[in-house]
């Protein structure tokens, strides 16, 4: 047997591992991460309150609109109430006007 | 016990700001061919009046007029037929106002309009309007401050006649 012969078989040779080999690659590997839950929820939640935000704005705009259509739509009757009372006095002033000459 | 319950609803803001209580002209809204109903507390009127463009000039006398205003009330009802209201519903309405100051009385021809005003010698401080047609019955109530010179400044865009020198007095006019 040669030399060369005899380091290959020392180098093949069934060797038992280190007793405490699996613990140690153990110990290296890093525990896996925990999924953050409440990430996907504080989205979710800021989702919510920005929509709950402009819907809140919107109907809010809807309610100035509506409120300013009254508005105009109540002083238009008024004026139409007050300005039929106002031509109704001058004609009758023009009658008794016409009357009494 | 009802006075208590009362006061404590005009505490609480509860209580409607109208000076003329117009409930019970609903039964004739249901008789309507067309109605409008405007009911405009306070705080809609200050709602209103940010959506007034203050840079147009029409829209900023509106909303100057709408500062001093605490409410503005409106019913106006069309029927198809003459006879659909009484008078009796016109007559309770002005007996509710008998302690404003008349200034215009129309009648004639079926139709019958009052203007009241409740005024402090300087400033109207409500105006009602009732107009009773054989068709139409409208009721406008204004409630707060309402400076003449204010109203007349909305002619332009309204057609609303001059209202300055017929304000009465402190202690004249019809009571």
């Amino acid at each position: 047997m040669t030399d060369f012969e005899g380091e290959l078989r020392d180098a093949l040779a069934r060797r038992e591992p280190p007793r405490d080999l699996t613990g140690r690659i153990m110990a290296r590997i890093e525990p896996p991460r925990r999924m953050r839950s409440w990430r996907p929820w504080l989205a979710a939640t800021a989702a919510a309150a920005l929509l709950a935000a402009r819907v809140s704005r919107y109907q809010e705009y809807r309610k100035g609109q509506e409120a300013k259509q009254q508005v105009m739509l109540a002083l238009e009757i008024t004026a139409q109430k007050l300005a039929a009372a106002q031509q109704k006095i001058g004609e009758l002033s023009q009658r008794r006007i016409g009357h009494d000459h | 016990m009802i006075t208590k319950l009362w006061v404590a609803l005009a505490l609480t803001g509860a209580l409607p700001a109208q000076d003329l209580p117009l409930e019970f002209l609903e039964p004739l809204a249901s008789k309507a061919a067309q109605k409008v109903e405007v009911t405009l507390d306070a705080n809609l009127l200050q709602i209103a009046s940010k959506f007034l463009d203050g840079k147009d000039p029409d829209d900023a006398k509106v909303k100057s007029l709408l500062v001093g205003l605490k409410g503005i009330y409106v019913r106006s009802f069309t029927f198809k037929r003459a006879g659909e209201y009484s008078m009796a519903d016109v007559e309770k309405l002005r007996a509710q106002l008998k302690a404003w100051n008349r200034i215009v009385n129309v009648e004639s021809a079926g139709e019958n309009t009052g203007v009241f005003v409740k005024s402090d010698g300087q400033k109207i401080q409500g105006l009602v309007v009732v107009s009773a047609e054989p068709t139409e019955l409208t009721v406008v109530n204004l409630v707060g401050t309402i400076d003449p010179d204010q109203v007349k400044d909305l002619g332009g865009r309204f057609g609303i006649p001059d209202l300055r020198g017929i304000v009465p007095k402190p202690g004249r006019g019809r009571k």
